[in-house]
């Protein structure tokens, strides 16, 4: 047995490169990140006739010798002077046969870099369909490499290009371009390598008497039209969404359910405790709420992974460039922008695909302000307080939320390109490949490496983050109130129904008491200062810090504030509210007064309460300056928000 | 061993349709319009881009739509190029 054969892939950007990759590596496939820097690394295993292969696909695209940081770190990694990452013994080059002369411009320049090349001739299905023949044998002697024709999509010679991998051991014969060939001297690089390129494809390639596909060309016309387009895409994605929100709840109902039986089966079989209390609360909690949102981002991916494997999302990027470029953004921006309505952290996971590390930045730091799926939760709990019995309204002030969070982000993007962060947008250079049916199967594979990033990264610092909670929440302890004490010796005196709401009243008044008297009780009197200006006292406060685990962990936290109990909460929201909207101060004012509704909910539109986001932000920008910079900002905007828009609505004579 | 494929000098390209305006910008053009590049403005990272997707002098290409961003079609393939990269691209269009 020999070691393990390391295999770099490399190819144009919509040369099947990825359906490739999935075809020989199926799951046994991880992302990662190249170290110390943003680019995403996915590498993968699969198995030749006598050893093991390990096979890394680089990111796509044109020109080896471009300056960006993706081209320069695929260098590295095959000139092997990547750190941790040794040098390859071969690459795989994918070639487009339909884009034969762009494709040999890549090639050539892998062939320079030394190593045994395979040429991978994709897509060949769709040459034979218009009438293209390639003579493969010609072209592997003018490239001086084996060039396998392959169909990716159907893996269809795939095994010949196993046995190829398996006995490439001798560099590419020499080629005038590796030898002769000096880029400075000439007053065009690209020109002389085309010259090659050119002559090569046009003796080894005829185009035939077969009609080229016309589908492609009557459907841009449509969707790439400046106005139609636009509205196109908009109908895409709301359809997107409405399929999510459609689909997604019955797996949500399912784990959450799963959770709260969980917790309810250690709560009979455990001794009541701080250990009980740490695992149903802290750590099954915490695990259900961050769970809960997986289905919708499972959904979102799969569609999205669709939605680019037909070509349609470079459309997207096409019409919404001349919009976003208002805003200084590129076009591309506007994906991560909407998948950020699902959940802020696979969206700043996929602004990978711009290309400048400014846009991306800016793109990485208005994407929290966009409202994620969490934020639902507490807008539902705040309209319902609002619109006690007005679905209209209700409505409304879900839409005036979704609203607010996207312009505000379109906003401060614009105002960062012009101040910390100035600098022309790259203009748009893009492909737009030829439309063609997706494959579930890429859509698959791409959803369970997001989901498995997602609860991977989210999960652990959700986790952690709820199980710190729980230990403020707890701690100190401190003695029960004399009242409830009280009430559950009158509790034991009485039987059956009477008793048990005894009891329940009892458990009430404890567990209020005991969360006003530990950390974060004191905290939220602490900050109680801070927050009245708001219109917000320090049981609103607890509810807040209670957020930075997980923003919906507000709803809970206040109905066991207020004396209401958690169960009532997942039971029935409807008594939660009505409890909310009669819950009084100590002076007997109403603490829920419109006012005070609206500030909290423009508060939770803008604020920064999610740790994941910034700990993925911190991944992506490798830096803390970043993800602490998008605390502060977001955390200002979010009070100054809330302050004016109390004190507004105050001046205005709304209580 | 494979004869030298590129030859040292570049022999200059000659146009295979004659050309019938003069020179202009390719934002210029209309919808369905051919053209010949026959100068391209300083090279942006984004101009190296397109350049490496085979936008070179000499190389022939057609205004699938106008507009900004326009859409070319270069070797074949369907390419958005926005309008500030596309005044810089002069060129000579052919019938």
């Amino acid at each position: 047995m020999h070691g393990v054969y390391r295999l770099v892939l490399a190819g144009n950007p919509n040369s099947g490169k990825t359906t490739l990759f999935n075809a020989l590596t199926g799951l046994r496939a991880q992302t990662a990140n190249y170290p110390g820097t943003t680019v995403e690394r996915r590498v993968g295993h699969f198995d030749l006739p006598d050893k093991e292969a390990e096979i890394i696909d680089l990111p796509g695209f044109y020109d080896l010798k471009a300056l960006s940081e993706e081209e320069r770190v695929a260098v590295d990694v095959i000139a092997g002077r990547s750190p941790n990452i040794s040098k390859p013994d071969a690459a795989i080059v994918v070639a487009d046969v339909m884009n034969l002369s762009r494709s040999l411009f890549l090639v050539s320049q892998v062939i320079e870099m030394k190593l045994p090349v395979v040429v991978a001739l994709n897509m060949m299905d769709i040459a034979e369909a218009e009438g293209v023949r390639v003579d493969t044998a010609k072209l592997a002697s003018e490239i001086g490499c084996p060039v396998v024709p392959i169909v990716a999509r159907t893996g269809r010679g795939i095994g010949e290009l196993r046995a190829v991998l398996q006995d490439l051991k001798a560099l590419p014969a020499p080629m005038s371009p590796a030898k002769g060939l000096c880029d400075a001297c000439n007053d065009c690089p690209f020109r002389t390598r085309y010259a090659w390129t050119d002559s090569v494809t046009r003796c080894c390639l005829e185009r035939g008497c077969g009609i080229a596909n016309p589908w492609t060309e009557k459907i841009d016309k449509v969707l790439t039209h400046p106005v139609i387009g636009i509205f196109a895409f908009f109908g895409v994605m709301l359809g997107v969404f409405f399929l999510i929100f459609r689909i997604a709840h019955i797996p949500m109902d399912l784990i959450d359910a799963l959770f709260s039986g969980l917790g309810a089966h250690i709560e009979q079989h455990m001794p009541p405790g701080d250990l009980r209390s740490l695992l149903v609360k802290g750590v099954i909690g915490g695990m259900g709420g961050m769970l809960v949102f997986l289905p919708q981002i499972c959904i979102l991916f799969f569609c999205l992974s669709l939605l680019e494997d037909t070509g349609y999302l470079a459309r997207a990027a096409f019409v919404m460039d001349r919009l976003m470029r208002c805003v200084g953004l590129p076009g591309k921006a506007f994906v991560p922008l909407l998948s950020a309505h699902a959940c802020a952290i696979p969206a700043i996971m996929s602004t990978r695909v711009i290309e400048d590390k400014r846009d991306r930045l800016v793109s990485i730091l208005v994407l929290p302000l966009v409202s994620c799926s969490a934020r639902i939760p507490v807008y539902s709990m705040l309209a319902a307080l609002l619109f006690a019995h007005d679905a209209g309204k209700a409505a409304l002030v879900f839409a005036g939320a979704y609203a607010l969070g996207l312009i505000t982000a379109v906003i401060a993007a614009w105002i960062l390109k012009h101040t910390i962060l100035k600098g022309e947008t790259h203009p748009l250079v893009l492909e737009l490949p030829s439309y063609k049916l997706p494959s579930l199967r890429t859509a698959f594979l791409t959803m369970m490496d997001r989901a498995w990033v997602f609860m991977y990264k989210a999960g652990t610092v959700i986790l952690l983050i709820s199980i710190g909670l729980w230990v403020l929440a707890t701690y100190p302890k401190s003695a029960p109130p004399a009242e409830a004490i009280a009430m559950q010796e009158l509790a034991s005196t009485r039987t059956g129904d009477a008793a048990r709401d005894l009891q329940d009243q009892a458990e009430r008044l404890i567990n209020h008491s005991a969360l006003e008297n530990s950390a974060a009780g004191r905290i939220g009197h602490w900050i109680e200062p801070a927050i009245r200006p708001l219109g917000f006292d320090w049981q609103i406060g607890i509810g807040i810090i209670s957020s930075f685990a997980a923003r919906e962990a507000v709803v809970s936290t206040l109905a066991v504030v207020y004396g209401v109990g958690e169960d009532a909460a997942e039971k029935n929201p409807e008594s939660l509210y009505d409890s909310l909207r009669h819950a009084q101060r100590s002076d007997g004012s109403k603490v829920f007064t419109s006012a005070t509704c609206v500030s909290l909910l423009v508060f939770y539109v803008l604020a920064m309460q999610c740790l994941a986001t910034q700990v993925v932000t911190r991944r992506e920008t490798n830096s803390l300056r970043w993800p602490i910079f998008q605390l502060i900002y977001m955390t200002v905007l979010a009070y100054t928000a809330s302050l004016l828009v109390f004190q507004g609505l105050r001046a205005l004579g709304v209580s | 061993m494979i004869a030298a494929i590129v030859p040292e000098q570049m022999p200059p390209r000659e146009p295979l349709v004659k050309p019938v305006n003069n020179r202009e910008y390719l934002h210029e053009l209309p919808s369905g319009a051919r053209a010949v590049v026959q100068h391209i403005d300083e090279a942006h990272d984004s101009m190296r881009r397109l350049m490496a997707m085979g936008l070179c002098v000499g190389r022939e290409i057609e205004v699938v739509r106008q507009g900004n961003p326009l859409i070319l079609r270069l070797l074949g393939a369907r390419i958005g190029v926005s309008g500030r990269l596309a005044r810089r691209i002069s060129v000579e269009r052919v019938s």
